[in-house]
């Protein structure tokens, strides 16, 4: 047995280089399919499946805080961290963690960073080592204040520190605080969340040295923003631990009935999307499975186009195998040998797609996106993505190996032995049936791409409510400089007189929030004469901190009232700005101005509207009209505010006047994420952007492989079908009446293929409906488009073997077997 | 350059009383060109066909006679000399035209019958006619005709893997004749059938001709070439013998 499968594998790979024609275009096209899929599953496997670098984590759960009706996760705080830490007893170790963002100083340069703030037992729970020095221990986790030390990463190491071999004990600043460094990570780890790479860790004691002027989360039992893991201990079972923690949960209630809202437990396994919201989960895990389905259809275009090959093949290989059965082979042998043929091909297209697949996750790894956008994958090549590989090459190779080995075992011994022609119409059929999926499947793919291309089309005529033409945006974090909120407003009141007062400045501003970036801020609002829904304190509402000018800035216009002005500070009457849809929403047909708001609750203090905003997109382009709410910042202080600077064109010399005023005020608060307004809101369609690259190349390269099907199809019809078109020519058939034959025989299977890609789009088009705005998911001409490009190319595919078939010498044809 | 007409072909009828041949070959040699050897296939063939006659073309295997039948029957062109058809010349015809009326004036049987497996008897037999354009109710009785004058107006539905070979050529015969060409060529008809066929189709041609047909065959056997009423005989490439029966 095993000498005879090695028979087959030996006659298999000398039939490979026997036709090095046939193997190398079967080869490349499997290498494309099977390549595009090693692609996106490398990133998906960085993202989904690759486990997170720590010990045992099946032992490791993320511990969820829920809401009475088991919604939303609720962060903890970290008196509650307590309790639960100290109170199990099903868990080894509880640890706790949040995000922020330092800014760190070393050699003299200032660079903000992002950091994980964490308890001392963070990485013991993890049970992870690091590259070098040593991690928190317990006494930095007791007093606060006490013990400024950090652990930075790998690449903040290698990148800001040369990989200095004496960085254990090397004193940096974090937010103008002296801290030290007392390790390195290991290489491999990069936080708990995929995605987001901290670029060092401090103390949970040293949260306020971190982040200056938040609230109290270290004492305080109302101010929540934790995130809880935890190591169960060996034999105890999550339902078991459940339980605990909900005992724990229930004594806290009895004990602090203030602050309790009768929250459960839950627990889910530790991964890198744990710390997400469940709709943020929900949307990756729709993206990458929309990504997914665009590689698996090119794909199947891939291996059905190779399946065709393999069936011509076949047909050429009808004496051979008629001979191998005269002589006593069996059915089953030969279709094994065929088999394993196929396999071996696929399994060497896999090996190729392997080497793109090294090259082109490289090129994805030399992509950073840019500093708006905070997504950092590393979508390397592991043991994981090398066994999809092979899994999908065999798979495959077996799968869309049995047709052309079935047909090709299955012979009339009498006429192949003479070799007679076969007039095996049943091969064609195939063939057809073939192209008509390939077709179908890429118009699917294209369909998809021409959705998310038309978005971004549609995007680009979609009127945003502002102007973002000659804006400069820079980013600046006053309370990671030491400014309290007296010398931070002085420092931004100064910085835009200047600018104003700057040439090349027309106007400038400062904001909390940028529209259609990746932040946005919301409060629950009172709104007096307006009665919320039962249960809840007020009506969510986005809003915006900005200065007098922001709308000029902007170009938002206003539509009733006034802007802000230097007297709505503190001291003066509270005063808000709504858009249109905030005031239809809530005075519907009324006027808004002079109408009062809350954020406090029902007993105030309340906010007189001043003004009403022309409605704009403040998250994403295909949103719908948001009621939104603008402060002013002279009443509502915040240190995190982005300078928005409209210029009269020269952008450069403008952040050049920029950095001087910024340095010439403070030089040691760094100007971040400097750029132009355009290329921050093109942030906001990076979905879209991806998509319609991915489906777009995808798509072109299915239709590329559907193509040469096509045309082998064709071909193959007109070798097999040479002496019926030297009969039809000898009986008076012109060229074009052979060239209309042939040309019939190879668009009907693609006309059925457009047709049914029609159908597999208007039926899949749902699953795009979060990624496609602006447009209908059926958009018909978007259809019609890709469906006529389509059957255009499917025309020059058929026209070019259909034109040799009408120069077929009817003499030749007629000798032809 | 000839017209393409329906009317500038005379019917055999007309060509007899005229007293042109129907085809008239002058010196027509043919040259196949392999790498640098030159074979010659036909060497100076001098070649009357007069309406309503039965001409058999014998010779042993490869002298050229099927070369001679393809320059014929215009499915290919010779290297030197002049063929006429009906009088004009045919030569230098481009592919449409030599398409056009190898569909209207010539009618083909082949040895190996070349049916067209998928398609039924009736469509096979109207193959040719599609190609004119004509339509269809009298494709339909031209089908019918012709099938009904082979005899095989019964097996219509049939396809070509039903029928025997005799019952194939037949149909063969039957698709040449529903053109109502001017000429019909066989090569070698009985090549690929048994005897009692072979006499059958033998049989069968010389009813047509007896009908008026202008018959051209090919053939390497000397009973069935004594069915002609004219024989030439040719050996590498050249006409060495031509011999009549008496009427």
């Amino acid at each position: 047995m095993l000498h005879s499968i090695l028979q087959d594998i030996r006659f298999g790979a000398r039939m490979l280089v026997r036709k090095p024609g046939v193997t190398i275009v079967a080869v490349l096209a499997l290498a494309l399919g099977i390549g595009a899929n090693t692609t996106i599953f490398s990133a998906v496997n960085a993202i989904l499946f690759r486990p997170l670098p720590v010990r045992n984590q099946e032992g490791l759960v993320v511990i969820r805080k829920t809401e009475p009706d088991g919604t939303d996760p609720l962060p903890f705080s970290h008196p509650e961290y307590l309790d639960y830490r100290d109170g199990s007893v099903a868990f080894s170790g509880i640890a706790a963690w949040t995000g922020a963002s330092t800014s760190l100083m070393a050699d003299g340069e200032p660079e903000v960073v992002s950091a994980e703030i964490t308890s001392g037992n963070y990485f013991s729970t993890l049970g992870i080592s690091p590259a070098i020095g040593r991690f928190f221990g317990p006494t930095e986790d007791q007093v606060p204040g006490r013990d400024p030390v950090t652990v930075i990463s790998y690449p903040l190491w290698q990148h800001r520190f040369g990989g200095d071999p004496g960085i254990v004990g090397r004193r940096i600043e974090l937010n103008g605080a002296p801290f030290t460094v007392i390790g390195v990570a290991a290489r491999e780890f990069t936080g708990l969340t995929v995605g987001e790479a901290p670029a060092l860790w401090v103390p949970m004691m040293m949260y306020h040295q971190i982040a200056p002027g938040q609230n109290d989360i270290i004492g305080a039992r109302n101010v929540s923003g934790l995130m809880l893991f935890g190591r169960l201990k060996d034999g105890i079972s999550p339902e078991r631990a459940i339980a605990e923690m909900n005992g724990i949960a229930s004594g806290i209630g009895k004990k602090h009935p203030d602050n309790a809202r009768g929250e459960g437990i839950a627990l889910a396994p530790l991964d890198g999307l744990s710390s997400l919201s469940p709709g943020e989960r929900e949307n990756v895990r729709s993206f990458v499975a929309i990504m997914m389905a665009v590689a698996g259809l090119v794909l199947m275009i891939a291996c059905i186009n190779v399946a065709g090959m393999l069936l011509a093949r076949s047909a050429a290989r009808r004496h051979e195998m008629a001979i191998r059965l005269a002589i006593g082979a069996g059915r089953r042998r030969l279709v094994r040998q065929l088999l394993t043929e196929t396999t071996l091909l696929f399994l060497l297209g896999g090996g190729v797609a392997m080497l793109m697949a090294v090259w082109s996750t490289d090129l994805l790894r030399s992509f950073h996106p840019p500093p708006e956008v905070p997504i950092a994958i590393d979508p390397a090549i592991d043991l994981r993505v090398l066994g999809f590989t092979f899994a999908i090459s065999l798979i495959t190779g077996l799968l869309f190996g049995l047709t052309p080995a079935l047909r090709g075992s299955k012979t009339d011994l009498a006429d192949a032995l003479k070799e007679a022609p076969s007039g095996d119409s049943h091969r064609s059929r195939l063939r057809g049936i073939f192209v008509t999926a390939q077709v179908a499947l890429s118009l699917i793919l294209l369909i998809g791409a021409g959705l998310f291309l038309r978005t971004l089309q549609h995007a680009a005529s979609i009127d945003p409510g502002f102007d973002p033409d000659h804006v400069e945006l820079a980013v600046f974090d006053l309370s990671l400089h030491g400014y309290d909120e007296a010398r931070g407003a002085a420092l931004y009141g100064t910085l835009l007189e200047r600018l104003r007062a700057t040439p090349g400045v027309n106007s400038a501003a400062l904001a909390s929030i940028v529209p259609l970036g990746f932040s946005n801020a919301m409060m629950m609002l009172t709104v007096e004469g307006s009665t919320p829904r039962v249960g809840e304190d007020g009506f969510l509402t986005n809003f915006n901190i900005v200065t007098p000018g922001h709308f000029a800035t902007m170009r938002m216009p206003l539509v009733k009232g006034r802007d802000f002005s230097a007297e709505d500070r503190q001291g003066h009457p509270q005063v808000a700005i709504v858009n249109e849809t905030f005031a239809r929403t809530y005075w519907p047909g009324g006027n808004p101005i002079g109408r009062r708001i809350s954020m406090q609750g029902k007993e105030g203090p309340f906010m007189e509207v001043v003004g009403v905003a022309k409605d704009g997109k403040y998250k994403s382009l295909g949103e719908a009209s948001l009621p939104y709410l603008y402060l002013p910042f002279g009443q509502n202080y915040t240190p995190s505010m982005t300078l928005q600077v409209r210029t009269s064109g020269d952008e450069a010399a403008a952040l050049t006047a920029i950095r001087g005023q910024v340095h010439k005020l403070d030089p040691n608060i760094p100007l971040l994420n400097p750029m132009p307004l355009s290329r921050y809101i093109a942030s906001a369609l990076l979905p879209q952007r991806i998509a319609a690259w991915v489906a777009g190349t995808f798509g072109v390269l299915g239709l590329l492989l559907t193509a040469v099907g096509i045309y082998g199809m064709v071909s193959y019809a007109v070798i097999q079908r040479t002496r019926e078109i030297g009969i039809r020519m000898a009986l008076g058939a012109g060229r074009n009446a052979v060239m209309g034959m042939m040309m019939r025989q190879g668009f009907v299977p693609v006309a059925l293929g457009v047709a049914l890609g029609l159908i597999g789009a208007f039926a899949s088009a749902p699953l795009l409906a979060s990624f496609v705005f602006g447009i209908s998911t059926f958009d018909p001409l978007t259809y019609l488009l890709v469906a006529l490009a389509l059957m255009l190319v499917a025309l020059v595919a058929c026209y070019i073997p259909a034109r040799r078939a009408s120069n077929v010498d009817p003499i030749a044809a007629l000798k032809y077997e | 350059m000839l017209e393409m007409d329906d009317s500038i072909f005379s019917t055999a009828t007309d060509m007899a009383t005229t007293n042109i041949p129907l085809i008239r070959l002058e010196g027509i040699t043919k040259v196949f060109f392999t790498d640098e050897v030159e074979t010659h296939a036909l060497s100076g063939i001098h070649l009357d066909i007069n309406p309503g006659e039965y001409l058999s073309i014998a010779g042993p295997s490869g002298c050229g006679k099927s070369t001679l039948l393809s320059i014929l029957g215009l499915l290919d062109t010779a290297t030197g000399g002049s063929y006429l058809l009906n009088g004009e010349p045919v030569s230098t015809l481009n592919m449409g035209d030599r398409s056009r009326i190898r569909n209207k004036e010539i009618g083909f049987i082949f040895q190996a019958f070349n049916l067209i497996g998928d398609l039924t008897v009736r469509e096979n037999v109207e193959l040719p006619l599609t190609y004119r354009n004509m339509p269809a109710a009298e494709r339909k009785s031209r089908v019918e005709d012709s099938l009904e004058r082979v005899g095989m107006a019964h097996r219509m539905k049939h396809y070509p893997a039903q029928l025997s070979g005799g019952q194939q050529q037949r149909v063969a015969v039957a698709r040449a004749l529903a053109g109502n060409p001017s000429i019909l060529l066989a090569d070698e008809p009985t090549g690929n059938l048994d005897s009692n066929n072979g006499e059958s189709v033998m049989e069968l041609l010389r009813d047509l001709h007896r009908g008026g047909a202008t018959v051209c065959m090919v053939t390497h056997d000397p009973r069935f070439a004594r069915h002609a009423d004219r024989t030439i005989h040719i050996f590498d490439g050249r006409v060495v013998e031509e011999s009549s029966v008496a009427a």
